[in-house]
């Protein structure tokens, strides 16, 4: 399991009121029952509550087909440190541009 | 005309997270004010205890700003009151009118702040969606099942009140069977109470809050700012009777004016209360003599309880009947009051017990009324009438009857 699995899910538990045993890597954020703007809610929910930057135009994010896991791999991706642990020549993942004043997260505004 | 029946009671205040145990509270005559830490500068307030907006409302809950929880949970309780089925009602003849007496500043506020600090990614795409006035209407139309007209109403301190003859309108003009009305209030918010307290609306007396709201005492100093939700089930009286519903009482009056005179302070010789309360009594075809108790106003701030109390003087040609004012022990609701206070008026009917005002130690001496004081008084009522005003110069006055 990924090292942001577990907080984000815990996020999404106490913020969205969704029963723990229900989260798993395989449920669609539909099963999960959240919606649209239920997505961008938990994005704003990552940055108040752990400081994470998030993907502002991940495509996976887009569809409420995406999976919980694959979520969480795209927030994964976002993240600062993540550039680093990829090989030399990888292709570019979305989400990884310059940071704008607009996906700065709260906790290093 | 028609009569209008009250079928189901929610109520949720300080004095408790339900109807039961906040009549209970109220008829105790016990304060509900505490310190409130979280507050501002008069860290005071009113707040429900015991409420898990997660655990009675459910999921959706993470969606809504408490204004909105508390709505929907009176909402719940005053339609299993009422003895009617969400399932099977018929959804399109079912209106809500919800009023709303400031702003809800649970999601605003920290949004404000995110663009203040240009963290524009972070504030919520629901900032509007769940501040705005008509969240908590539209909250308890998507629960419930009610698909016809639903709004929010807003006349600051009066909305309870308005909300509820709003909705007896929509009934008597025959768009709807079944009205869903009443307020609802989540103020203790910081930016709320500062903004009373820089009026001087709000009671200082913090090192004695359960003697802070004292509505028509010599000491009296300002309200108490609390939270609260009340909604009434109304149904035509011959639809209740046709579906074999036992009404808690009639609504059978209601008048509603503007004092067009100032902003924040009610006009000084009450003369907005006055064309309210005679559009309300003409409403009900019934003589001030008529009426049996009045739940007053009674916010605890010297100027509104004087007002209040000279007008029902000149009202009632120098006899007003029995008095209360019920923040004594709720704190004042704001948008809330007219509802919660119009379901407290119902439950008198009902009980035939007129609820004491807290704090009622020495009676202003410029205030000529029969004020309930200390213990509940059991007597008989067959009619009630509610005040409520709000900044802006609204007034409503609604009359109930006994059932």
């Amino acid at each position: 399991m990924t090292s942001l699995y577990e907080p984000i899910k815990d996020s999404l538990v106490h913020h969205f009121n969704i029963p723990e045993d229900t989260v798993r890597p395989d449920s669609t954020l539909e099963d999960l029952g959240m919606d649209s703007l239920g997505v961008v809610e938990l994005m704003c929910v990552l940055q108040d509550e752990l400081g994470l930057r998030v993907p502002t135009d991940d495509a996976s994010l887009k569809s409420l087909l995406t999976t919980f896991g694959e979520a969480v791999a795209a927030v994964e991706r976002a993240q600062p440190g993540y550039r680093k642990q990829q090989p030399t020549g990888s292709q570019p993942v979305p989400g990884q541009g310059s940071p704008s004043a607009a996906d700065t997260p709260v906790s290093s505004a | 005309m028609s009569d209008i029946a009250v079928t189901g009671l929610g109520l949720l205040t300080a004095a408790g997270a339900d109807v039961g145990s906040t009549w209970r509270r109220v008829c105790s005559g016990i304060p509900t004010a505490a310190l409130d830490p979280l507050l501002g500068d008069v860290p005071l307030s009113c707040r429900v205890p015991g409420f898990d907006a997660k655990a009675r409302l459910g999921r959706d809950a993470w969606r809504m700003d408490r204004f909105a929880h508390l709505a929907l949970a009176a909402a719940r309780e005053a339609v299993a009151d009422a003895g009617l089925d969400p399932a099977s009602w018929d959804g399109a003849r079912v209106g809500v009118v919800v009023g709303v007496g400031t702003e809800s500043k649970d999601t605003i506020v920290p949004a404000v702040q995110k663009y203040i600090d240009r963290a524009f990614a972070s504030v919520s795409p629901l900032t509007v969606p769940r501040a705005m006035a008509n969240a908590p209407a539209a909250e308890i139309g998507i629960a419930l099942g009610a698909y016809g007209p639903s709004m929010a109403v807003t006349t600051a301190c009066a909305s309870g009140a308005t909300a509820l003859g709003v909705g007896r309108d929509l009934l008597l003009a025959g768009r709807c069977d079944i009205v869903l009305a009443g307020g609802t209030e989540a103020p203790c918010h910081p930016v709320t109470s500062l903004s009373f307290s820089q009026m001087g609306a709000l009671s200082t007396r913090v090192d004695d809050p359960e003697g802070a709201s004292r509505p028509f005492d010599a000491d009296r100093d300002g309200f108490v700012l609390a939270e609260g939700a009340g909604i009434l089930v109304l149904e035509r009286a011959k639809d209740a009777r046709a579906r074999r519903a036992s009404p808690h009482a009639y609504f059978c009056g209601y008048g509603s004016s503007t004092d067009g005179y100032h902003y924040a302070a009610a006009h000084p010789e009450g003369v907005g209360i006055e064309r309210a309360y005679r559009a309300a009594l003409a409403d009900a075809g019934l003589e001030p003599a008529d009426i049996g108790h009045i739940n007053a106003h009674g916010t605890a701030t010297p100027m509104n309880d004087r007002i209040e109390g000279a007008t029902l003087g000149r009202l009632f040609h120098g006899r007003p009947p029995a008095v209360t004012s019920t923040k004594g022990v709720t704190g004042h609701t704001l948008g809330a009051a007219g509802a919660v206070e119009a379901a407290l008026s119902v439950l008198t009917l009902r009980h035939q017990l007129i609820p004491p005002t807290a704090n009622l130690d020495n009676l202003d001496p410029g205030i000529d009324l029969d004020v309930v004081a200390k213990v509940p008084r059991q007597c008989r009522v067959e009619t009630v009438a509610s005040n409520s005003f709000g900044f802006g110069g609204h007034n409503a006055v609604l009359i109930l009857r006994r059932a």
